[in-house]
């Protein structure tokens, strides 16, 4: 893929990836023939049949993929080895805190120097509660999950892009969804008042929708005007005494209508609460590592090439440490890294497989996060956990930990796709953290600059030499040449969420790709 | 005392109720034109207000240490004034109370209960939630270091069960979100059949027809194209979409006719209910504890019953019963704050005028009733994906059923708060024994978590009626019309001489909320400030 058609994924597609748009279900029965899947939900491991009696499996990357297909395989007797490129665990699933280094495109090491106990999940961030593969391995390896927030209803929204009065103004989102409600529920009240929906419903069912419509709360029980009210909130609230406060005043229809961001945020998989790793979501991982039995997990080591037959698997690869070259010969081998990177190492695998993996797209995903002295969003916004989102920018998402925390925080200052990253890729590190500063000054003004301590971090997806991408997008039918990767090839097997094109960039997707491919591998040791 | 509560303090109307806890808005007019009365505070509080009177060792006695009692004699303490809290109780924290290991509970009547929670579980039975609006109660968890937790207000999960509708939804459990997306759905689908028929042509010009159909089409219910709801991935799934080729399977949108048959949750929540609010990690009850521990060595006065207040120009005389002794005492203070609930303060000797009298008696007092059980499994969380939130349904005095928001997938199971009700129900529910209060709290729950709730419910089980609690005789003070409050709450703003009125009670728009009583204490030592200024 050219760089020119990675720069341009649409923001539908990527809407679609971050699950902000519904719908495409079609797509995917479409293809429920294929028989290897799980079971939907899973909350356990499979259940391997085979012992592995000292069978060898060399598994390629420490991601999450890698490490549960590791601990899983070596509860049941195999002998594993996982050759990990970097000087860590977790890949992607990993965080900015003190000391952590990242390379830029732009050739500058940027050392993190947030203080001590502040840190950003550069990686992955957040688990919804039908996750429940994610869920076991924290439950079991006792790694305390904590409320991860969201949406907060508090947070702004912000178009530079569109007419009316609404244009370069942050707007609450609790005032955009409480009034696109009230001017639904009043057109739609009048309507069937007015016998416009005689038509479509039956008598009975008219009134009852009439009685519900009066029943939200927004409109005016005998105009159906829709008005001020107290889910939209007040200007001046209410206090101690006689004092009422002063209901906040909606938004014009014609102005409201303009505002063309944010149609669905909450789906099932992105719900309010959600939940994250306490200190980082990378203690996952870690607890992971810590549960493998010594001397399985060898970092800092490079794959250089991939050969398998009928009988094994070689790998070759380099200690980036010393420049040595060595060798893993293995029974099976259970590569997880990305297709845009594993097809950059010489190989063996045929044509379908290669073929196969240069089909998703690769994403484009940049994070970048900035250390504030206090924590004004809370102070002064009512602004706890959530995103605010712009038009022009990204997002801005919100700490959830910490809160009313006296020692400020670090905020997810710049969330980016397509396009947009790789502008932001090309930037110098003063210069991302001025284009960061100049988001959240909209969105915050007088408080943003003002509050930043000059700490900043983050990484930007696809200029990782390990990674290539934020995850692979399977876009329309060209998951029919996922069934070719699922089935691997001889003793050599793939993983990682990129083989889970339903939930690609998700935890549950490469943890349940990997109980798939080790269910796959159990299959095949017991034919030998 | 004999303080028996009138039944007309009972049937307060379900519209006060709503109101008391902030679920009726809109009507804003009406309170606008109350704004000539004197004494409002400035809206969302944040901050104490400046006093500008020195104590000099005045003495300012208080009756009662709730919050409003304990936030007033943190205030003036550092003024200078010799504060001194008499309370009835053997604890701080008026109704701001959690029930642990060893809480006791006598209830007017009732049998006494002693909780036998597990270490560690707790049931706030008092204020539980604090939305972020409520800047009053945030301050002083900030300045003193109480550490604030996420309470999560509502989960998607959460079920809404009808027993008494006809039809396909009869008796099932349906989950919240499911029933708001397909109302939502339902509602987008059938606006832009009118938008494209031309019934709104009147109402709409082109232009906003046109947007409105674009953003009908963006918000991932209907399908893009031809503008009908269906399937959809803000519903939950019949089957979740796992890894390799396995897309799951999205839910059904319930029938239209069937939907419009459910009456739970018609209402959005209102801005102080928020999905996420907070609470007070291990207990609301911290957040007094905390305050009091901030106050000078032995401000408070525990165990003492006012049976006389006398006031005069230059002093109070506030007689009590120390309740280990037996024995009657009278103090004299210069000033007297009561933050004694109206229903309460009816009741104790006084030499109040008539109309502080009439104005106090005016109130109405609401019954509250709260019941916990613990459970031995977190089979909400592990067999239902609700994590915090609620459940409810139209069984009789059944409001709603909470789910715990600390200690999320705890091994040790957790108190879940099986029945919340206020009005009318929760006076039913007291005159129950502890046995049947059990009994119901399982047949609710059983039928929202069928299976699930007798079988993990591990014994354990403590409940509270406010309106039966012998120093609360209610679970908020409320004025039950606007003209009672109009006529009443200046008056009681005003109080007389060298006494004065505040608590919860004088905070009608805050009623039951923690706030109102850090609000109202936050308004009388202003006013305080002022008169003392002026002697």
């Amino acid at each position: 893929m050219t760089d020119q058609n990675n720069n341009q994924i649409s923001k539908r597609d990527f809407l679609a990836t971050l699950g902000m748009i519904g719908g495409s279900a079609a797509v995917m029965t479409a293809l429920s023939g294929f028989e290897h899947s799980l079971a939907s939900d899973a909350k356990a491991p499979p259940m391997l049949h085979t012992h592995g009696n000292g069978k060898s499996v060399v598994i390629l990357g420490a991601g999450m993929a890698g490490l549960v297909t590791a601990l899983e395989l070596s509860k049941k007797g195999y002998n594993c080895t996982i050759l990990e490129a970097r000087d860590y665990a977790g890949g992607r699933n990993s965080c900015s805190r003190k000391g952590t280094k990242v390379t830029h495109a732009t050739g500058e090491t940027h050392t993190c120097d947030f203080d001590n106990g502040q840190y950003l999940n550069h990686g992955a961030w957040r688990i919804p509660g039908q996750h429940h593969s994610t869920l076991h391995y924290a439950r079991s390896l006792d790694v305390p999950l904590e409320v991860m927030l969201n949406h907060s209803s508090q947070s702004y929204l912000y178009a530079d892009n569109i007419e009316g009065p609404l244009n370069n103004q942050r707007v609450r989102r609790i005032h955009v969804e409480s009034d696109r409600k009230g001017h639904v529920a009043e057109l739609l009240a009048k309507c069937a008042a007015g016998g416009a929906l005689d038509e479509m419903l039956e008598k009975e069912d008219v009134e009852k929708l009439l009685t519900y419509l009066k029943g939200m709360g927004l409109i005016n029980a005998e105009t159906f005007e829709y008005q001020a009210n107290s889910i939209r909130g007040f200007s001046s609230y209410k206090g101690g005494g006689d004092n009422y406060g002063t209901l906040s005043e909606p938004y014009a229809l014609n102005d409201l209508l303009n505002m063309n961001m944010a149609g669905r945020e909450l789906t099932s998989d992105h719900p309010t609460c959600m939940f994250q790793a306490v200190g980082g979501m990378d203690q996952i991982a870690f607890a992971l590592r810590d549960a493998l039995p010594h001397g399985v997990l060898n970092l800092n080591k490079e794959v250089t090439r991939i050969r398998h037959s009928g009988s094994g698997v070689t790998v070759n690869y380099k200690d980036t440490k010393t420049g040595a070259a060595a060798q893993a010969k293995a029974d099976f081998c259970v590569s997880t890294i990305p297709y845009a990177v594993v097809t950059g190492i010489e190989n063996n695998f045929n044509d379908d497989i290669i073929d196969a993996m240069k089909t998703p797209a690769p994403s484009q995903v940049a994070k970048f996060g900035l250390q504030m002295k206090t924590r004004f969003w809370e102070t002064e916004d009512m602004i706890y956990g959530g995103t605010s989102t712009t038009s022009m920018a990204g997002n801005i998402a919100y700490p959830s930990a910490d809160l009313h925390g006296k020692d400020g925080g670090v905020l997810l200052a710049s969330y980016l796709f397509g396009g947009r990253s790789n502008n932001f890729s090309k930037m110098n590190i003063n210069e991302k953290i001025e284009y960061a500063l100049a988001t959240g000054e909209h969105i915050h003004p007088g408080n943003y600059r003002e509050n930043f301590n000059g700490k900043a971090a983050g990484i930007i997806w696809q200029d990782e030499k390990y990674n290539k991408s934020g995850w692979s997008s399977w876009q329309g039918d060209s998951i029919k040449k996922l069934p070719v990767i699922l089935k691997g090839e001889n003793r050599m097997l793939f993983a990682g969420d990129c083989i889970s094109p339903r939930l690609s960039g998700w935890l549950a997707g490469a943890i349940e790709g990997a109980w798939l491919t080790i269910a796959e591998l159990d299959k095949r040791a017991a034919q030998i | 005392m004999g303080h028996k509560m009138t039944d007309n303090s009972y049937d307060l109307s379900k519209r006060d109720f709503l109101q008391a806890i902030g679920m009726i808005g809109g009507s804003a007019a009406m309170y606008t034109a109350m704004t000539g009365l004197n004494m409002a505070q400035a809206s969302s509080l944040e901050e104490p207000p400046e006093l500008s009177s020195e104590g000099k060792g005045k003495k300012l006695l208080l009756l009662g240490a709730g919050l409003s009692g304990l936030a007033i004699a943190l205030e003036m303490q550092k003024k200078g004034y010799k504060c001194e809290i008499i309370e009835a109780r053997d604890h701080e924290g008026g109704r701001c109370q959690s029930a642990r290991k060893g809480k006791v509970i006598q209830e007017l009547g009732g049998e006494k209960q002693v909780c036998n929670f597990e270490h560690g579980q707790y049931l706030n039975i008092g204020p539980w939630r604090i939305p972020a609006e409520h800047k009053a109660v945030i301050h002083y968890c900030r300045e003193l270091d109480v550490e604030l937790q996420p309470m999560i207000n509502e989960s998607g999960y959460g079920i809404f069960y009808n027993q008494g509708i006809e039809g396909a939804l009869k008796g099932k459990r349906l989950r919240q979100v499911d029933v708001a997306i397909d109302r939502e759905g339902n509602i987008e689908e059938l606006l832009a059949k009118a938008v494209n028929d031309g019934s709104l042509d009147d109402k709409l010009s082109a232009e906003d027809k046109e947007g409105l159909l674009e953003y009908l089409a963006t918000t991932g219910l209907l399908d893009r194209k031809e503008l009908f709801y269906r399937a959809n991935r803000a519903r939950t799934y019949e089957n979740y979409p796992g890894t390799g080729l396995d897309a799951g399977k999205m839910s059904e949108p319930y029938e239209i006719s069937e939907l419009l048959k459910v009456k739970l949750g018609m209402r959005a929540q209102t801005a102080d209910h928020p999905a996420v609010m907070f609470q007070a990690k291990g207990g609301m009850d911290q957040i007094p504890f905390t305050m009091s521990k901030a106050l000078k060595r032995g401000t408070i006065k525990y165990n003492r019953e006012v049976t006389n207040i006398i006031h005069s120009e230059d002093n109070v005389k506030v007689t009590y019963k120390d309740l280990k002794s037996g024995r009657e005492k009278t103090l004299t203070a210069d000033y007297c704050i009561t933050t004694i609930p109206f229903s309460v303060l009816n009741g104790i000797d006084n030499n109040f005028s008539p109309e502080l009298k009439d104005a106090m008696k005016s109130a109405s007092s609401s019954p509250a009733y709260k019941i916990g059980l613990q459970f031995d499994r977190r089979f909400w969380e592990e067999d239902d994906m609700i994590y915090g939130g609620e459940s409810r349904s139209d069984i009789p005095d059944h409001y709603t059923t909470s789910y715990p928001s600390a200690d999320l997938y705890g091994k040790n199971g957790g108190v879940v708060l099986s029945n919340y009700k206020f009005g009318g129900g929760s006076v039913q529910l007291s005159n129950n024994t502890v046995a049947e209060r059990i009994e119901h709290a399982l047949m609710i729950g059983e039928k929202l978590h069928p299976g699930n709730y007798r079988k993990h419910f591990n014994g354990n089980a403590i409940s509270m009626s406010w309106h039966k609690d012998k120093y609360s005789l209610g679970g908020a003070s409320s004025y039950r019309s606007n003209r009672l409050r109009r006529k009443h709450i200046p008056t009681v703003l005003k109080g007389e001489k060298r006494m004065l009125f505040s608590g919860g009670g004088i905070s009608p728009y805050h009623s039951a909320w923690m706030t109102g009583a850090i609000e109202g204490a936050w308004a009388t030592i202003a006013d305080l400030d002022k008169r003392v200024a002026q002697t």
